[in-house]
């Protein structure tokens, strides 16, 4: 576990205090993704920037959502098997929470519910989710290891959950594709869920 | 590394946070417009849904969140079935800029039926609806529900549901009214498309509602009205890597007339990909 604690820089701080407000309309495809400090379900802050080197996918969550709970459910399992398949190849996977009053102690009983093991990061006043522009839960972004914004969209193409043949996902995809050294070919797709519950 | 305690605790709290949804937050009827099939002759069928109130279900493009309603109907073979007829949405802009497109308090979704012309009168006809929808307000909870009805086949049948069937039938949107003018780069694709539409005196809540294929993401919409013209515009973009749109973008303006009545006025755009043969 590697989540150092920030503080360290306060010059970092500010670096990325300016990326924000440059960037505050909302992340685009081949910019650098905005920076963020969040707390996970334990408590531990977590900085984006900790993570450069690393691929980062960004799962925007709620466990309230039923296409949240369809894509933890024990039939489709989307986003454990996809952290457990890519967490392996050394990409980490940051889920976001901005429901309405969520905290550490919410998305630590959805992290034991669901056996989750990636972080869950509150971001109770939605500050991360205006910065990307998510507006679903899931709505997914994956950001490469020089920190740059190379996809934003859905998980899949599957928005009712009832497709066999061409079915996509396009997180897979992405990973695939930019873990061989190549570029995205999907940079964006369309989002599905419910509505970010954002708190104003 | 697990506090019992701890966690026992925020499951109480987020359960009492979060009060339980009533559990039939959409009613949902099948209904037909004619009391009696008569062989050859089309007649409508309609799903009422009756939506608890401050919740709401989705148009057939749902906006930036949600799920459109779904609903497939069923008859017997020979008997043709036309596309699902949605009625003029509204817009809800919800917290963080979430526009949503639908429906509040009820909605009916119709589609024309004709059927066989040689159907025997006395028989009886089943006729089924397979709906789904996502109901949202503060939390979105999925439902879905099987229905039927049982319609006998005469040689004579009278109109049933009149009123309703009139309402909900004068809310889809029409055709006239309305121009779109696509705007395209050199290589044929389209930028962005631009919407005039006529209204009538006093119109309000007017609101432009595009319902783009999948992989063509639409951008920018606006619209404004002056005197009796709504002037619309949104971008267009066809995402990288995405499968070329074969159905075109539909765009309705839809607005409130001065007896409270919505109604909506409709067109169809269609997306020319780069490096297709159309050259404007």
């Amino acid at each position: 576990m590697k989540r150092t604690a920030l503080f360290i820089l306060p010059a970092m701080a500010l670096a990325f205090l300016v990326v924000r407000a440059y960037a505050a309309e909302q992340a685009k495809i081949g910019q650098p993704a905005p920076n963020f400090t969040l707390q996970d379900q334990d408590g531990k802050t977590v900085n984006l920037a900790d993570y450069k080197g690393k691929i980062v996918v960004l799962e925007w969550f709620n466990p309230g959502c039923p296409f949240v709970q369809r894509h933890y459910s024990q039939k489709f399992n989307t986003m454990n098997n996809l952290y457990d398949k890519w967490s392996a190849k050394d990409v980490a996977w940051l889920g976001i929470n901005t429901t309405k009053g969520n905290n550490a102690g919410s998305n630590k009983a959805a992290a034991d519910k669901w056996d989750i093991k990636h972080p869950l990061l509150s971001d109770p006043d939605g500050t991360v989710a205006k910065a990307y522009g998510a507006k679903t839960t899931p709505h997914m972004f994956i950001i490469d290891k020089q920190g740059v914004l190379v996809y934003k969209g859905g998980i899949d193409n599957d928005p009712d959950g009832d497709k066999s043949a061409d079915k996509v996902n396009y997180v897979d995809k992405a990973l695939s594709e930019l873990v061989a050294g190549q570029t995205v070919s999907q940079p964006e797709t369309e989002s599905y869920g419910c509505g970010v519950k954002y708190p104003k | 590394m697990i506090r019992p305690a701890f966690v026992l605790l925020a499951m109480f709290a987020s359960l009492a946070a979060c009060a339980a949804p009533p559990s039939d937050l959409v009613k949902a009827e099948l209904l037909a417009d004619v009391s009696a099939i008569q062989p050859g002759k089309p007649f409508n069928l309609g799903v009422m849904m009756k939506i608890e109130p401050g919740w709401h279900t989705y148009w057939k493009n749902p906006g930036d969140s949600g799920s459109p309603t779904k609903i497939s109907f069923t008859a017997p073979d020979g008997f043709t079935i036309e596309p699902l007829q949605f009625p003029t949405p509204i817009e809800f802009n919800q917290p963080g800029d979430i526009i949503g497109y639908g429906y509040v308090d009820e909605v009916m979704l119709t589609a024309r039926v004709t059927p066989p012309k040689d159907l025997k009168p006395g028989d009886s006809i089943d006729l089924k609806a397979n709906a789904s929808w996502l109901c949202c307000e503060a939390v979105c909870v999925p439902g879905h529900q099987s229905l039927s009805i049982r319609l006998p086949v005469a040689s004579e049948a009278s109109p049933a549901n009149k009123e309703l069937f009139e309402k909900w039938l004068a809310m889809v949107p029409t055709e006239k009214g309305f121009a779109a003018q696509p705007k395209t780069t050199g290589d044929g694709k389209l930028e962005s498309v631009q919407i005039n539409a006529t209204l009538p005196s006093e119109a309000k809540d007017v609101h432009l509602f595009p319902a783009p294929p999948r992989g063509v993401k639409v951008e920018n919409i606006q619209v404004k009205t002056e005197g009796k013209t709504a002037t619309g515009s949104f971008t267009v973009r066809v995402l990288q890597g995405a499968k070329p749109a074969t159905q075109p973008i539909e765009a309705v303006v839809g607005y409130t007339d001065d007896s409270g009545n919505r109604r909506g006025m409709k067109g169809t755009i269609p997306v020319q990909q780069a490096g297709s043969s159309s050259v404007n």
